[in-house]
């Protein structure tokens, strides 16, 4: 199988990440459906969850995806994961755990940076001193 | 009653400190008055924003009046981390580890709606400048 790959970018700063098919089949597939044309959406600092980017992708396959595939809470740096049906997807840059006003929650792991990594987690980190910034995610 | 100005951009507010029950926790912070510093919306703890500065680090003063959740208006304080905290919603005082407790030092009591615009406006501007003074004494 080949491996997919999406692009991110965000202050000028690009970075590819894999998707973890074998992990996330359901949801990976639809991330990759979704990006069938590049979105750009807002990048946000977490507010409960950690050292972590947040974007929101909005209406799209991903809202299909209801269930958790391999749930995770800790988010790790240069991982992305998914709240199921997609609300929310995170950039993990530190330390970082998926929580909730209630307390902690599971995602879904979709993909891991594997190019660019530092520079572009060095992007997310500043959402959280600097405010947020525009990224844009496409298919490599 | 000892009070606090804090003033964000333009918006200044005045918040009661709790004297008797956070004696140590306010004296604390009496101490690395006037602060002139920067405050960021909070990244594990809600719906609150935070100034942290070394001049309010005092491992002495130990937690008072102890709590863990965070409601509209509170003024909370970490002694250990120099973290003081003003929350514009729900929150709760949480770090990479866990849940943790910190002293209830106050609340906002005038201009609470103008600063909790100001205090969300850090998730969506970033950091803003701040400028903590104290207030008159009734």
């Amino acid at each position: 199988m080949t491996e997919k790959r999406i692009r991110l970018e965000s202050g000028g700063v690009t970075a590819e990440a894999l998707l973890l098919e074998a992990n996330a089949p359901k949801a990976t597939a639809a991330l990759w459906e979704m990006l069938a044309e590049p979105i750009e959406r807002r990048l946000i600092s977490a507010k409960w969850s950690g050292d972590v980017g947040v974007l929101h992708p909005g209406e799209g396959p991903l809202r299909e995806v209801a269930e958790l595939e391999n749930p995770v809470t800790s988010i790790y740096p240069g991982t992305l994961v998914m709240r199921p049906r997609g609300s929310e997807i995170l950039i993990g840059y530190g330390v970082g755990e998926y929580r909730w006003a209630v307390g902690v929650d599971y995602t879904t792991r979709l993909a891991k940076i594997v190019t660019n990594r530092t520079e572009f987690l060095s992007v997310v980190a500043r959402t959280a001193d600097q405010g947020p910034s525009a990224i844009t995610v496409g298919r490599v | 009653m000892t009070k606090l100005r804090i003033t964000i951009d333009g918006i200044t507010a005045v918040a009661e400190l709790k004297d008797a029950a956070a004696p140590n926790g306010v004296a604390a912070v009496l101490a690395a008055l006037p602060l002139r510093t920067r405050v960021v919306h909070a990244s594990r703890s809600g719906n609150c924003a935070v100034v942290h500065d070394a001049a309010l680090r005092d491992e002495t003063a130990g937690i008072e009046g102890q709590v863990s959740m965070y409601y509209p208006g509170m003024v909370a304080y970490d002694p250990v981390r120099g973290y003081l905290v003003f929350a514009y919603g729900q929150g709760q005082a949480r770090s990479n580890t866990g849940t943790h407790w910190v002293t209830y030092l106050g609340d906002v009591v005038e201009n609470a709606a103008e600063l909790a615009g100001k205090l969300q406006d850090t998730r969506d501007r970033g950091a803003l400048d701040v400028l903590i003074e104290q207030g008159e004494r009734r």
